[in-house]
């Protein structure tokens, strides 16, 4: 919004700059994001953001008084003034109000103006709008702008010969009426519509933007001036099922001061008798369905100053809360704070904090530390083995990603898993990002393929969230350790992981030959060279090729391997705890067995029969595999003797016997 | 048999060791005196033909000089080898680039997590995490953000068509960690958080927060205050100077936005922080009674307040990242940098 330093010191006597002014509102209120100067003026603009909570500072008046509490200045308050205006009207035209939806319109105020000259306004109120943003139309239109930028109350003006019947009815809308609105776009409306109609149709959107059926013109003589206050929740409903805001609804959707119609009304009547010479040609009316019950706050002076951090007198308080319009009487140390109808948000002594602070200064509130609690924080193991798992995958060259959960129907499709349920934005920003993954390995296909541009071999990580939509509950959030590999075999990576488990203090697990299911695993990953990493008979997650018809349908021509591990899965089975065995004493005797085996038989397997033949075996390395041949280099070694070649051969004997009937292998000399 | 000819023989055999020049002197020495035929095993090799008596005396003495002259060949050998003619054909190149490891490398974003982890950590917050996809009542209504409040406009949020919402802060933690630990606490949230705003070079719709908030009697804004001077000092430096204005968030009261110094130019203004000295950082502020008393703490007993630093915020900061779509582009020639 837009605020003009003159405008803004017809209401707050005050000599200081516009700059000074600026800075003090930026600490104080909201930021004032740039500060302008036009012709002899300074143009202020405040981020609304700010003032979501204050439609009282969508006006001159409001903020004047700001500045008034913060420079301890005096204010030129004319609502008081305004309100006991009275108008006499010697003509007197017929006109009936009525408001049937009590609840949504908690007061109208409304009254007809009759002999008007509509013309241009005159240069100075032209300049006056111009100067904030606002087009000048006409002496009507641009008071009732005018107004509603001083006091911060929406007008509105109906061409009193379009009204039918010259009635005024607030009511909701019918369904399947229609309203073409001042902006020219045909609205349709229902029931949760509150309208400003007459005797048959719909001729405004009650707080948003008046009908084209209505409008003022150049012809226009005689005028029904509105003056009214709405429910701001359904302003705010109307105004997003329409997608329309207006200058009126900013204010109304932020609950505006209920006593506001009434001084304003008659400021602009008296505006537009001097500009349209206008002639009251009718009763004012004034329908309350609510009254303002003032809101009381109690609150004691050592409280403040103790929830603040400060230590202000009570003088001080209670003059920094007259500033700004509060009512303060006085017992003790007890006040009873009385908020004027223009701060429905204050409604506890928080919000008084919050008053007394920011006007006092944030910058004068000493800083200070909590006191120390005796307790101290648990960890976080989960944070801990993430933290642990990143730096190992960091260390072996993997690059971390951070990728959003956010999936298209194309990657899904792509990664021929679009046959799943996913979670589904209903408002996602582009269509790429309309569903939140159950995997991760879309996106680090995605990122790979993107990588392969400018890098021929890459290893990259990533460790975050998969969703999977549960049945009337909140979805299921797994954590994944993922992974991508381009350019190197599979076993490489392989050994990296295996070396994960064993930093991560895992134990135990094995590679198991994945069997493909029906899921979207299945499809993604290469049906030969793929391994389920098993623990306890349970699965830590998946390290294999992914499909060459995958790889085709994201265009990658080379061998991509993937892992995808569950992490809370890892962080269950690991632990920091390491059991030392002391260093053998007595020499192991070391040999190497070569088997010829079938096709397809299973090394793993081999050393996991061959290690359980004795506990003398303390380590079965892999050395080759040549055609048909396996070679195994054995150690043997007793942590209390010496072996004897006697005692290997027995053994060796049994390991060769296991090895033959289990595989079906035979020993080669 | 003489005990002076072996002692002789022992000190002829040193000297002529300590001015053996070469390894293949040294070699011909230890034949001359140690080989079979050797000097000193030709009389070793008497030994069993002495007196039992000589045989003690003798045994012992030759085996000492064996001894001291197995040492001397060895000690010489170390300097006949490590020569300086030698060691200057051993010459290499030491401008010729590092044969380095291959090494990966930490995304930013979790770069500054770890980095505000470790400060919230010394400062005695307990690190916890919560949902992402989070319910219309923990986002929103127990922070005092009803339906239809126009605070709802502050935060764009995307709706899943089950009636839920991908957080769109981590403040979904203050009422969950509530209702589930009993004050006095602090504790640090990280995570993602999601809004539905047109993306650009300083908008994302998927980014980082990390929320810290404290409970317990007596907290103070000072004490608000206080908190954000050693927090932010600790992570943008000890030079650091806040400032605290008004602001508007529903879930606070009384609310402050604070700026920093830019740690780049100590404020005086420089292309990182657009000329003015100062980044907006966070928002923060006392935490409301309504979200108090929604996580059935009794505000008039405990008081706390809630801060929200931004990491990727930070990282752009801290590394001077122009465009905040490279966080969540998985493109190498980005993250490698890091």
């Amino acid at each position: 919004m837009l605020i003009s330093y003159n405008w803004l010191k017809k209401f707050v006597k005050t000599k200081k700059s516009a700059r000074a002014i600026a800075e003090k509102l930026t600490l104080s209120l909201a930021e004032i994001e740039s500060l302008e100067k036009k012709g002899q003026d300074f143009i202020l603009e405040i981020e609304n953001k700010g003032l979501t909570h204050r439609p009282d500072c969508f006006s001159h008046l409001g903020i004047a008084r700001e500045v008034s509490a913060i420079f301890r200045a005096k204010l030129i308050d004319p609502l008081e003034k305004l309100s006991a205006k009275k108008f006499q009207s010697k003509k007197k035209l017929p006109v009936k109000i009525t408001v049937l939806a009590k609840d949504l319109c908690p007061r109208y105020a409304g009254i007809v103006l009759a002999n008007l000259k509509v013309g241009p306004s005159p240069n100075w109120l032209k300049t006056a709008l111009e100067r904030v943003g606002i087009r000048p139309i006409n002496n009507i239109v641009d008071t009732t702008n005018y107004v509603m930028l001083e006091l911060g109350q929406p007008l509105h003006a109906f061409d009193y010969e379009k009204v039918k019947n010259q009635q005024i009815i607030v009511r909701r809308a019918k369904k399947g009426e229609k309203l073409i609105t001042l902006d020219g776009v045909k609205r349709d409306l229902g029931q949760d519509n509150l309208v400003i109609a007459d005797a048959e149709k719909p001729i405004g959107l009650a707080g948003i933007m008046g009908g084209a059926n209505t409008e003022v013109g150049s012809t226009t003589t005689t005028i029904i001036l509105e003056s009214a206050n709405f429910e701001p929740r359904n302003n705010r409903i109307t105004s997003k099922t329409l997608n329309l805001r207006t200058e009126a609804l900013t204010r109304f959707e932020k609950n505006l001061d209920i006593t506001l119609p009434l001084p304003t009304i008659n400021r602009a009547i008296e505006m537009m008798q001097k500009l349209a010479g206008a002639k009251v040609a009718s009763e004012l009316v004034d329908i309350q369905n609510k009254t303002f019950k003032p809101k009381i706050v109690k609150v004691k002076i050592e409280w403040l100053n103790k929830f603040i951090g400060i230590n202000l007198s009570k003088e001080e308080i209670i003059s920094i809360l007259k500033y700004l319009g509060f009512k303060v009487k006085s017992q003790n140390s007890l006040l009873t704070i009385e908020a004027p109808s223009w701060r429905q948000d204050v409604s506890m002594e928080a919000d008084i904090a919050e008053e007394i602070a920011r006007t006092y200064g944030y910058d004068k509130i000493p800083a200070t530390l909590p006191k120390e609690e005796d307790k101290s924080p648990q960890s976080n193991p989960d944070l801990f083995w993430r933290k642990k798992a990143k730096l190992f995958l960091k260390g072996v060259g993997f690059t971390e990603t951070l990728t959003p959960p956010f999936v298209g129907k194309e990657l899904l499709e792509k990664s021929m898993a679009s046959g799943e349920d996913y979670l589904q934005l209903v408002n996602p920003l582009t269509v790429d990002q309309e569903f939140m993954r159950r995997s991760l390995i879309p996106s680090l296909l995605e990122v790979g393929k993107n990588n392969l541009k400018y890098f021929d071999k890459f290893r990259i990580f990533e460790i975050d969230r998969a969703f999977i939509p549960e049945d009337k509950k909140a979805p299921s959030e797994i954590l994944y350790l993922c992974g991508i590999v381009v350019g190197e075999k599979y076993l490489q990576t392989k050994g990296i992981i295996e070396m994960l488990l064993e930093e991560m203090g895992i134990k135990g697990s094995q590679f198991e030959p994945y069997k493909l299911k029906k899921t979207f695993y299945g499809k993604i990953f290469h049906p030969g060279r793929t391994g389920e990493i098993m623990l306890k008979k349970q699965s830590l997650g998946l390290l294999g090729e992914v499909n060459p018809v995958i790889l085709r349908r994201f265009g990658i021509k080379k061998r991509v391997v993937i892992f995808d591990l569950e992490f809370p899965q890892l962080v269950k089975y690991a632990t920091t705890a390491k059991k030392y065995a002391p260093i053998p004493k007595y020499p192991p005797i070391v040999e190497d067995l070569a088997f010829i085996v079938p096709e397809r038989t299973l090394v793993g397997e081999m050393i996991e029969e061959i290690r359980k033949v004795s506990k003398l075996i303390v380590s079965v390395e892999f050395l080759d595999s040549y055609k048909d041949t396996r070679t195994f280099r054995l150690t043997y070694q007793s942590p209390k003797r010496t072996l004897s070649d006697k005692e290997v051969e027995k053994i060796r004997k049994k390991i060769i016997g296991v090895v033959s009937k289990k595989f079906r292998a035979r020993i080669k000399s | 048999m003489d005990i002076a000819k072996i002692q002789n023989l022992k000190n002829q055999a040193i000297s002529s060791i300590l001015e053996a020049k070469t390894e293949a002197e040294l070699e011909d020495l230890r034949i001359n005196y140690l080989g079979r035929k050797g000097e000193l095993t030709q009389i070793l090799k008497q030994i069993p033909s002495l007196s039992a008596d000589e045989r003690i005396e003798i045994g012992k003495i030759a085996n000492d000089a064996k001894k001291a002259i197995e040492e001397a060949i060895s000690r010489q050998q170390s300097a006949v080898s490590i020569q300086p003619k030698k060691l200057e054909k051993e010459w290499i190149d030491v401008t010729a680039p590092g044969e380095k490891p291959l090494t990966g490398h930490i995304h930013p974003v979790t770069q500054i997590i770890w980095e505000l982890t470790e400060v919230f950590e010394q400062m005695g917050y307990q690190i916890m995490e919560g949902p992402e996809v989070e319910t219309d009542h923990y986002n929103f209504e127990v922070l005092n953000i009803p339906k239809h409040h126009p605070a709802r406009d502050l935060q764009d949020t995307f709706w899943l068509t089950n009636g839920m919402l991908p957080r769109t802060h981590t403040s979904t933690m203050q009422v969950r960690v509530m209702e589930k630990l009993k004050p006095p606490f602090k504790v640090a949230v990280p995570g993602w958080v999601y809004r539905c705003e047109r993306e650009d070079a300083t908008h994302a719709s998927s980014f980082h927060h990390y929320e810290g908030f404290a409970v317990a009697k007596d907290i103070s804004f000072s004490d608000l205050k206080g908190t954000l001077y050693a927090f932010l000092q600790k992570v943008l430096g000890a030079d650091t100077r806040l400032k605290f204005r008004a602001g508007y968030f529903p879930y606070v009261e009384p609310c402050a936005e604070i700026s920093a110094s830019c740690p780049h130019c100590k404020g005086k203004g420089c292309a990182g922080c657009g000329g003015s000295g100062w980044l907006e950082i966070l928002g923060a502020g006392m935490i409301h009674p309504i979200v108090l008393k929604n996580a059935k703490i009794d505000p008039k007993e405990y008081s706390g307040f809630a801060f929200c630093p931004g990491p990727t915020r930070l990282a752009m900061i801290k590394y001077g990242i122009e465009d905040i779509r490279l966080f969540t582009s998985g493109d190498l020639r980005f993250l490698n940098q890091f």
